[in-house]
């Protein structure tokens, strides 16, 4: 007998696993990037859209209590890690900047973009598959439709601002000081 | 006796005038029976007549825009400033090869992001790719041996990432120069960076790749469609014949003369050694067999093309706006058999023209020698409609990557439109503004050019699909 | 000034000049025909030493012709045979019919029938021995070779040699190309 509910429970758990292949994601955060870190003040926003859904994008500026005021996260210090422990926390309060945009895709991929003038801090982007369904309120004579939210991403960024001289050096020297003075040397003396 | 030594003078006028008259003939009989033929205007046209305006190669090697990079991924796009731009960075990389020597790195791909998106920087991108070995003897910048790694010049740039550098995009590579000056060669271009709308990010954040051309986030634009006409339009045969005199010279009444049952004329020399077909529609196009010769190098087949051009057709009146732009350059081949490939597009108000036959002008030149000219110029005047935005770049590649996809080929058995997308934003190289002449109307368009040079047309407004360039 | 004296020499010199090149032009035409006289005999004596026999009489006299403008009808219908001055018009291919519309604004020299017929002489021993061949007619007409796939509602006659070796027909360029 407990064999067979063994069966039956991982029959029934690949079945709800295929269901979700089959049912893949209508929306993916192109940008920003999950947990990532960025120096910029303006976020780019783009939200890739695979099926012929309407989603609903919001920007939440993630915010911390000091006193009686919302203030924006210091990220100064924050990591990749650090961005993946604040996912979830529960420290954080979501303040939503501007309105929630909707986008309705109306090919096979549509992109829902738009620029984001942020401050250094904690941000969150928010991408909710919209469906609208019919549904028979308590005592009603005829169905009203509803919107309900299918499928939810959201993406955490950290606005940071960096001083120049700690970005990193794209071109390592080609040659080492000793090297290029050698090299100076002789093109004095060839000249 | 008066009145008969008057009459005896009379007489002596009239035998003079009449002699006089006879030596003349005699004198053209004897002229034309050296084989001497009669003037026509045609047969000197090759000496260049100086009515006849020549514009100069170094105006179509121009600067196309430049792109102004912020250090946080943010760029602008702009044409106005680009060939002052050009002339400054010109200018500094002739001044430091004068006084110091280079050494030449080739960029890797990371390195080449990073110096874009999270330095400051400027890049000049030109019309078209051009030999860097010309491009430099042509501006003066004195070369070395080191020079020879790069084959092709398309875009210039400075960055604050490698203040002493200056790099040279060509070839799908990207090259650093380092001056040992350790002089900072980017601080006095990166100093006018200017911010201008729209907002321009590389299509790698915008679609989720790595590609680095750039995109506008949104735009708008006042370009409305108009109705054209051939240059020919008002006098079809007679344009054809002047560019059959002008092509055949002295040759031009012995051609054949072949009309088809739709009235397109082919005039044809000898065996088919030189054809020129001239259609209703007042477009021409000019073939000559295969030609080979001592290669002149690219600015010196350039100037034949446009010497050849100036006097078959020509540049417009308006000398001093440049009705045209160069808008491609391709080699093939090489040594006796190198041909030049120029192309050239028709401007309106700063505009491109371009069709799915390619543009206005095309000139093929081997060993110096023209072989090949295509001609399809329209006559016409840009309308302008309110300010309006037009289709989001990204949603117009987004939306018709399956007929991009198609069309250039990809894997027809890519079973999922992913697929199909990541291919097409992959290849995806530049999208600018443009009319696209269709068979009624200029109509504006999205001209999306993908790796390769294939050109996809979508409605500006509307991302209607309006075709393609076949190559 | 005697103007009666000067209009006298100005006569003189005038005339003389006159004579000159007029006697000039002359005695270039007489030489001009001497040596087409001329090129035509040798060309039938080589020829003739080649094996070749020349039957036909040889024009030396030197043409200027235009180039024809055809128009062409469809095959089917009636044909009719045209002649453009004393030359007549021959359109290869079957069922063309065709009229004048037009002749092209300038004449240019035509090779002499001799060359012709040596430039003939050359392709056919190239193809093989000439020898015991003969050279029935020797003719100036206006060709046009019309490309039967094209749909040309107008084409252009060239003059050319029709020379007939052996109940075959031959055509040289006459423009000489």
């Amino acid at each position: 007998m407990r064999q067979i509910r063994r069966i039956v429970s991982l029959i029934l758990v690949f079945a709800m696993l295929s269901t979700g292949i089959v049912f893949a994601d209508a929306a993916a955060i192109v940008s920003p990037a999950a947990n990532s870190i960025v120096y910029t003040d303006s976020l780019l926003v783009s939200v890739k859209v695979t099926e012929l859904k309407t989603i609903r994008v919001s920007v939440y500026a993630e915010r911390v209590v000091s006193g009686d005021k919302l203030v924006n996260a210091d990220v100064s210090k924050f990591t990749e890690a650090d961005l993946k422990a604040a996912a979830g926390s529960g420290k954080y309060t979501d303040v939503l900047l501007g309105e929630a945009a909707t986008y309705t895709n109306t090919v096979e991929i549509g992109f829902y973009t738009k620029q984001i003038a942020v401050s250094p801090g904690l941000y969150k982007v928010k991408a909710e598959t919209l469906e609208t369904v019919m549904e028979w309120p308590e005592g009603a004579t005829e169905p009203v439709e509803k919107i309900i939210v299918t499928e939810t991403k959201s993406s955490l960024v950290a606005v940071k601002k960096k001083p120049v001289e700690e970005k990193p050096q794209v071109f390592q020297n080609n040659s080492t000081g000793a090297v290029t003075f050698i090299r100076k040397i002789l093109k004095g003396l060839l000249k | 006796m008066n009145e008969r030594a008057r009459k005896v003078e009379k007489l002596k006028n009239a035998v003079i005038v009449v002699l006089f008259l006879t030596t003349v003939l005699l004198l053209n009989l004897t002229w034309r029976s050296e084989g001497a033929a009669p003037f026509r205007l045609s047969s000197v046209l090759d000496f260049i007549s100086p009515d006849v305006w020549v514009p100069d190669a170094s105006e179509f090697i121009a600067a196309d825009y430049t792109v102004c990079g912020f250090g946080d991924a943010t760029f602008s796009r702009d044409a106005d400033r680009a060939a002052a731009d050009l002339d400054d960075l010109l200018q500094e990389f002739r001044a430091e090869s004068a006084n110091a020597s280079f050494l030449i790195n080739e960029v890797t791909e990371q390195q080449y992001r990073e110096m874009l998106t999270g330095y400051r920087c400027l890049k000049v991108v030109l019309s078209c790719p051009v030999p860097f070995g010309e491009f430099c003897d042509r501006n003066q910048i004195n070369r070395s041996s080191v020079f020879d790694q790069v084959g092709t010049v398309s875009a210039l740039l400075v960055s604050e990432a490698a203040p002493e550098s200056i790099f040279v995009e060509g070839g799908g590579q990207c090259w650093r120069f380092i001056s040992d000056s350790e002089q900072d060669l980017a601080s006095p271009l990166l100093v006018s960076l200017v911010r201008k709308d729209p907002i321009y990010f590389t299509a790698g954040s915008m679609l989720g790749n790595s590609n680095m051309a750039i995109l506008p986030l949104t735009s708008s634009a006042t370009l409305a469609s108009s109705t054209w006409e051939s240059e020919a339009a008002a006098d079809v045969e007679r344009a054809g014949r002047t560019m059959a005199e002008s092509i055949f010279g002295e040759n031009f009444d012995f051609v054949r003369r072949i009309t088809d049952s739709f009235g397109n004329v082919t005039y044809m020399y000898g065996y088919g050694e030189k054809t020129l077909t001239c259609l209703t529609e007042g477009s021409f196009e000019y073939r000559t067999g295969t030609v080979e010769g001592q290669d002149p190098g690219f600015y010196n087949s350039l100037q034949n093309a446009i010497a050849f051009v100036a006097t078959r057709g020509g540049w417009g009146s308006d000398r001093h706006a440049l009705g045209y732009r160069l808008c491609g350059a391709r080699t093939e081949g090489s040594g006796r058999n190198r041909l030049y490939t120029f192309e050239f597009a028709q401007m309106l108000d700063g505009m491109p023209l371009l069709s799915e036959d390619g543009p206005a002008i095309v000139v093929k030149v081997c060993g110096g020698e023209v072989n090949y000219y295509r001609r399809a110029v329209v006559s016409a005047a840009a309308q302008q409609a309110e300010e309006q935005q037009t289709a989001d770049a990204a949603n117009v590649l987004a939306g018709n990557c399956h007929l991009i996809h198609s069309v250039l080929g990809g894997n027809v058995l890519a079973a999922s439109s992913d697929e199909e997308f990541a291919f097409v934003a992959n290849r995806f190289r530049d999208a600018s503004a443009g009319y696209i002449v269709t068979e009624d109307s200029l109509t504006p368009a999205w001209v999306i050019t993908m790796e390769g040079g294939t050109k996809f047309f979508f409605g500006l407004y509307d991302a209607v699909p309006l075709g393609f360039t076949r190559d | 000034m005697d103007w009666s004296k000067a209009k006298n020499i100005i006569i003189a010199v005038l005339l003389a000049a006159n004579v000159l090149i007029g006697g000039n032009l002359l005695a270039q035409h007489s030489r001009e025909q001497a040596q087409a006289r001329q090129a035509t005999e040798n060309a039938y004596a080589f020829l003739e030493q080649a094996g070749m026999q020349v039957d036909a009489q040889l024009p030396d006299q030197e043409k200027k012709l235009p180039v024809l403008f055809l128009r062409l009808h469809k095959a089917g219908e009636e044909l009719t045979e045209v002649r453009y001055k004393d030359y007549p018009i021959v359109v290869q291919g079957s069922g063309i019919g065709y009229e004048i519309a037009g002749t092209g604004q300038q004449a240019a020299p035509t090779i002499p029938a001799a060359e012709a017929l040596l430039k003939l002489y050359a392709q056919l021993s190239a193809e093989g021995s000439v020898k015991g061949k003969r050279v029935e007619s020797v003719e100036l007409v206006y060709l046009l070779s019309p490309d039967e796939a094209s749909y040309a509602a107008q084409d252009t006659a060239s003059p050319a040699w029709q020379i007939r070796v052996d109940g075959r027909t031959y055509y040289v360029d006459a423009y000489g190309e």
